[in-house]
């Protein structure tokens, strides 16, 4: 849809639908939750040194009590902190993603769609293709193959698999904006291309990239997730729940709250992302 | 067939299957090869050792590493000390038939040199293929280019190929006349004169075995007829396998935590011994400031031995210096000639360290240093996390980075590349001292992730080399142990331990023994099943 | 254009794609700093070691000739040696992709089995209770790391309840021959049940876990696109004919929601092949995406290169067939 009626109006819509729906509330506190307990983690997490290099072995492998909600792990840290703490590397993960992948995608997209019979816009379409014949995680998984395991591999990969998705995507609404009459008669005025395509087109391309980029979020963080559980993440000593997963594996099934406990915090973050991106979808009444 | 004939045959397998005495062994990796000139992997080596035999044999049934006769007879050393005769037992069978004779011996070794995989590295550059002659049916000759005193202690991991079964087998290759030298046979088959053939080979999950009647030292009741060698990854699933029975012996490389969780176990037996096994944090001596002596000894004095061996490896024998303790004994050294050369464990005391920094104008914060571990190496990352607190200690930052084994065994090769410090698991490579000073401290022996620390001191260097020249034990002795001493003072690395070897399996499996060298512990024909 | 020209057509364009993800794949696995070739030799290779198996692999030889080789050896479907098992990759492909496609396969049955069912009573039985914890459900399935529900299974169902094995795809006692590579299929042509029964057993935990966010996706369409269709025409037939039998207007809806269904699958064919791994590596079972796994952190080229163009290949087919069958089954859509 068009921004054609006042902005004033389609806000105000937008938000009342957002507000009718009762998951979208939940979503948005898990995700505001998540948020804040990134960033004051330090201050709300019980025992901070414990994401640092910090060792007691003498209260190793302890089980969830009062004074450890989540127990401790191998080496004595408290994994209720180290959940908490994880949460950094993940969203920092996802911002980094999205921006790489928003950065490259969006402007390529809008150059294919806009000028598709172009050599520069055919060049792009195939190049997105040849990215997009394999699943995004192979081929981030391939591209790791040339770096070091860490998580700026780790996010450059994925980024690297993830932006012709967002070339599709807008490559796809650039091509039928531009059939809109309100860009035909820019066009016919003599406006310059690089205008219209910012002021025109850009506006309009918004808010299906801003949902398909919320929705992204969800698969996003389960691809870091599944990437630092196989080792391509962030390192010892900075807490990660992927390696967390992995590395409580050793100590199961007793001691189950190594592995148990992050792979919550993934599932809970998600979950809360998926709904948000769910409820922004349904009240931006974009259909996919 | 009807239904009835298949439930009889049915019937019949399994009752054969009851009747055998079968074993299931779990272990952790991957069988890569069975092929015995290109293996390396402790998998590799057990199914090489179970379906082959080495011209020499580990001294196990005395409780020694050093080798003794098996398809050598005996063996006699020139004065020179370059020619080396074997004599070849007679009545030896491959599992074709065929007997064993010293043509399969040279050609087994010129197979190796030529491939030049495996543990060929300990022969290169040492002995020619064409130096490997048979002289008559039953005697074979190795002239080496020079003395080497360990030699006849590599000859463990030469095991012997039936000449006549490969050659029928070779594919186009490279090596002319010899094709692929039997590269694409044995890579699935196997040509060998052990006490176990091949049944079934599945790389990433099974190994089956089963005896060969006609092996030569012949087969008493009770010993294991059927061999499943399993690939099992996961330490829980290792555990639960043992634990009910449904497997017979784990491998030894599970965490401490499951081997005291086993002791607790009903009907499983954990061994534990001495292992011939370092661990130790190398420390690279040509960047800076680890070039300087009093920096690593500060490293060294801060690190928290004690809390490593109770709480990280759960009881182990602490560390003296490279060689493993073990070593020196099998060659009758005590504590008190190790005193005497200086080769001493490592203490720690902060406020040294603190002095040895400021002495070497080392001001707090000012140095970061990278520790690098290999993938999966849990053990190496709790050190790892230890002396990352303790450095705290000194105002030394440490980063640790997690690498894909692969990464860092490349990384080792260049000196731009070598990492500053890295936690490595060394296993005695032969049972000689020689393994643990000159193929890590040795300037010729840089660019593997033995040689990290890059080690060179010119009078450790010449010691060595006399050290492997000498024909007179003695004497030898006295000089690998006055270069270890010296080694010692240098801090090359943090020697923190000599892990306990441990192992689990059921009460009924019988005639375990650990010598210290890797695999032969694992030698199915020297157990037996007493249910 | 008719169905012969759109597959003709398709193909022809697949063709410099698929050239395309060539080249890239060998710039990935060729350009790297670094030498796995003494990785593969074992850490005590000397360097004469190296040099000689660096030529044997043609190593040595300039990037533009590497390339030449890579093509015309693939054309021959020629992989290379694997650096990391000294075996040829087509020999271990052969034996790894049948136990993939297994557990793709059962995966993709299971997200149908399941996934169809939940969502048709989720949209019969709109805002029910019914209907709220299959939605429910299909929101936390799709939330479902995939290697953390394969360890909680494993611990839950397999160690503390025993109820199946906790790794691997077969019994070692049991063999059988390697007639379609696939187990249950092999059992049965052969007719072993004690075999078939035993692999089902082993399938039956990482087929559900790889298969759990697709049946909650399925469910989630499925109940989708039934409402939308019911919406439409039960207000547009209750007008002009009053009410008629409920079950042409279920079999309308469910049509259309096959349809969707189908492309679906279609699409996370090429997501569960690569999800794969996860699972596999949870539970030890030998396939291709816990090869290829290893592969990248060996840094073993040939095989890397190997895993990700049979990836690829499975996706651009994967995705063929679903153009072919959303074709098909919706005749709005000409090949056009």
């Amino acid at each position: 849809m068009t921004k054609e009626t006042p902005a004033s109006t389609s806000r105000a819509r937008f938000v009342r639908r957002f507000l009718q729906n009762p998951l979208s509330l939940v979503g948005a506190m898990i995700v505001g939750g998540v948020i804040v307990l990134a960033l004051f983690a330090p201050w709300i997490a019980p025992y901070p040194e414990d994401a640092g290099a910090s060792v007691h072995f003498d209260r190793a492998l302890q089980p969830p009590n009062s004074a450890h909600w989540f127990g401790t792990d191998e080496v004595g840290r408290d994994i209720f902190t180290r959940v908490l703490f994880a949460a950094r590397p993940a969203l920092v993960f996802v911002v980094v993603v999205l921006a790489l992948a928003l950065g490259i995608g969006v402007p390529t997209g809008l150059v294919a769609g806009y000028r598709p019979d172009s050599i520069l816009g055919r060049v792009i379409l195939r190049v997105t293709d040849i990215f997009l014949a394999v699943p995004p995680l192979a081929l981030a998984l391939a591209f790791t193959v040339a770096l070091q395991p860490n998580l700026l591999t780790a996010m450059v990969a994925v980024s690297f698999a993830w932006w012709p998705w967002y070339t599709r995507l807008v490559y796809g609404e650039v091509l039928r904006i531009r059939k809109e009459p309100f860009v035909e008669a820019a066009v016919a005025l003599g406006q310059k291309d690089s205008l219209i395509m910012l002021r025109h087109i850009l506006p309009n391309v918004v808010s299906p990239v801003l949902v398909k980029a919320t929705l992204d979020v969800s698969f996003i963080i389960l691809l870091g997730s599944s990437l630092s559980f196989l080792g391509i993440g962030a390192q010892e000593p900075t807490p990660d729940w992927g390696a967390m997963v992995a590395r409580g594996r050793l100590y199961l099934p007793e001691a189950w709250w190594l592995t148990t406990m992050p792979g919550m915090a993934i599932f809970v973050t998600v979950i809360g992302f998926n709904l948000l991106g769910d409820a922004l979808r349904d009240a931006l009444d974009v259909r996919q | 067939m009807g239904l009835r004939q298949r439930l009889v045959a049915l019937g019949i397998v399994l009752g054969i299957a009851f009747a055998q005495v079968s074993f299931t062994y779990l272990e952790g990796q991957e069988i890569p090869t069975i092929d015995p000139a290109k293996h390396t992997d402790e998998s590799s080596l057990h199914a090489v050792i179970n379906m082959y035999d080495p011209l020499v044999y580990p001294r196990v049934s005395e409780g020694l590493m050093e080798p003794g006769p098996h398809v050598a007879e005996s063996w006699t050393v020139s004065s020179d000390g370059r020619t080396y005769t074997f004599k070849i037992r007679r009545g030896i069978l491959f599992h074709d038939g065929s007997e064993l004779t010293a043509d399969d011996v040279v050609f087994s070794m010129r197979r190796m040199l030529t491939l030049k995989k495996g543990f060929s590295w300990l022969w290169l550059g040492l002995l020619d293929p064409g130096n490997v002659r048979a002289v008559d049916r039953y005697t074979v000759m190795f002239q080496l280019n020079e003395p080497f005193a360990p030699f006849v202690s590599t000859l463990t991991q030469l095991f012997i190929v039936n000449k006549k079964l490969v050659m029928a087998n070779l594919k186009p290759g490279p090596y002319g006349a010899l094709g692929d030298y039997g590269e694409a046979f044995l890579a699935n088959a196997e040509a060998g004169s052990g006490p176990y053939q091949l049944v079934r080979y599945e790389r990433s999950t099974l190994l089956e075995m089963q005896r060969f009647p006609r092996y030569w030292r012949g087969w008493k009741p009770k010993q294991v007829e059927h061999v499943y060698y399993r690939v099992v990854k996961e330490e829980a699933t290792m555990r639960t396998l043992l634990a009910s029975g449904q497997a017979d012996m784990i491998d030894q490389w599970r965490t401490p935590q499951t081997y005291e969780a086993l002791k607790r176990t009903p009907s499983v037996v954990v061994d534990e011994k001495p292992s011939a096994q370092l661990f130790h944090v190398q420390m690279n001596t040509q960047r800076p400031p680890l070039n300087d002596v009093r920096v690593r000894r500060a490293i060294a004095l801060a690190f928290d031995y004690n809390t490593a061996l109770r709480q990280i490896f759960l009881g182990a024998v602490q560390a003296r210096g490279p060689v493993p303790l073990i070593a020196w004994q099998a060659y009758g050294v005590k504590l008190e000639d190790l005193d005497k050369y200086g080769i001493v464990a490592y203490r720690q005391d902060l406020e040294a360290a603190r002095k040895e920094l400021a002495a070497a104008g080392i001001r707090p914060g000012q140095v970061t240093l990278t520790y690098v571990y290999p993938e999966g190496g849990n053990i190496q990352r709790q050190v790892g996390l230890l002396l990352q607190s303790n450095l705290n200690q000194i105002g030394i930052r440490l980063n640790l980075q997690e690498l894909p084994w692969a990464r860092i065994v490349e990384m080792a090769a260049s000196p731009e590349s070598t990492p500053d410090m890295a936690a490595i698991y060394d296993t005695l490579k032969y049972p000689h001292p020689d393994s643990h000073t000159y193929g890590m401290y040795h300037p010729s022996a840089w660019g593997s992730y033995r040689t990290i620390s890059r080690y060179s001191n010119g009078v450790v260097t010449a010691l060595l080399e006399r050290a492997r020249r000498s024909t007179d034990p003695k004497e030898q002795l006295e000089l690998y142990l006055r270069a270890t001493g010296l080694i010692v003072k240098d801090y090359p690395s943090i020697y923190v331990a000599n892990p306990l070897h441990r192992i689990a399996f059921r009460d009924y499996v019988k005639g375990y023994r650990y010598v210290g060298l890797l695999g032969y512990d694992v030698a199915f024909y020297d157990f037996t099943v007493e249910r | 254009m008719g169905l012969a020209g759109f597959l003709i057509r398709r193909l022809l364009e697949a063709i410099p794609t698929l050239f395309g993800l060539l080249v890239l794949i060998f710039l990935i696995a060729r350009v790297i700093p670094g030498d796995p070739v003494r990785l593969a030799l074992g850490p005590e290779a000397t360097q004469e070691q190296i040099e000689a198996f660096r030529r044997e692999l043609g190593l040595d030889h300039p990037l533009w000739l590497q390339f030449v080789t890579y093509l015309q050896d693939l054309s021959r479907g020629e992989f290379g040696i694997s650096l990391r098992t000294h075996r040829s990759v087509s020999e271990d492909l052969r034996e790894l992709v049948p136990a993939t496609l297994e557990l793709v396969g059962s995966a993709l049955l299971l997200s149908v089995a399941f996934g169809l069912p939940a969502g048709i009573l989720s949209a019969v039985y709109r805002n029910s209770w019914i209907d709220a914890s299959v939605r429910l459900a299909a929101v936390s399935g799709v939330a479902l790391p995939r290697f953390w529900v394969g360890i909680l299974l494993q611990i839950f169902l397999a160690y503390r309840l025993g109820l199946f094995p906790i790794i691997g795809r077969s019994d070692p006692g049991i063999s059988l021959p390697q007639l379609t590579g696939f187990r249950a299929v092999d059992a049965l042509l052969v007719g072993n049940m004690p075999a078939f029964l035993d692999a089902v057993w082993h399938l039956a935990l990482p087929a559900f876990t790889l298969a759990l966010p697709t049946i909650a996706q399925v469910a989630r369409l499925v109940r989708a696109s039934m409402i939308e269709v019911l919406g439409q025409q039960y207000i547009l037939v209750h007008k002009a004919y009053g009410l008629p039998p409920r079950r042409i207007i279920y079999r309308f809806a469910l049509r259309n929601a096959l349809t969707s269904t189908l492309t679906l699958i279609g699409l996370s064919f090429g997501a569960l092949i690569e999800n794969a791994f996860l699972v596999e590596v949870v539970f030890s079972w030998p396939g291709i995406s816990a090869y290829g796994a290893q592969a990248v952190l060996a840094k073993d080229f040939n095989a890397v290169v190997a895993v990700t163009l049979v990836i690829g290949l499975a996706f651009l087919v994967a995705n063929l067939v679903v153009d072919l069958l959303y074709g098909l089954l919706d005749p709005r859509v000409r090949y056009d």
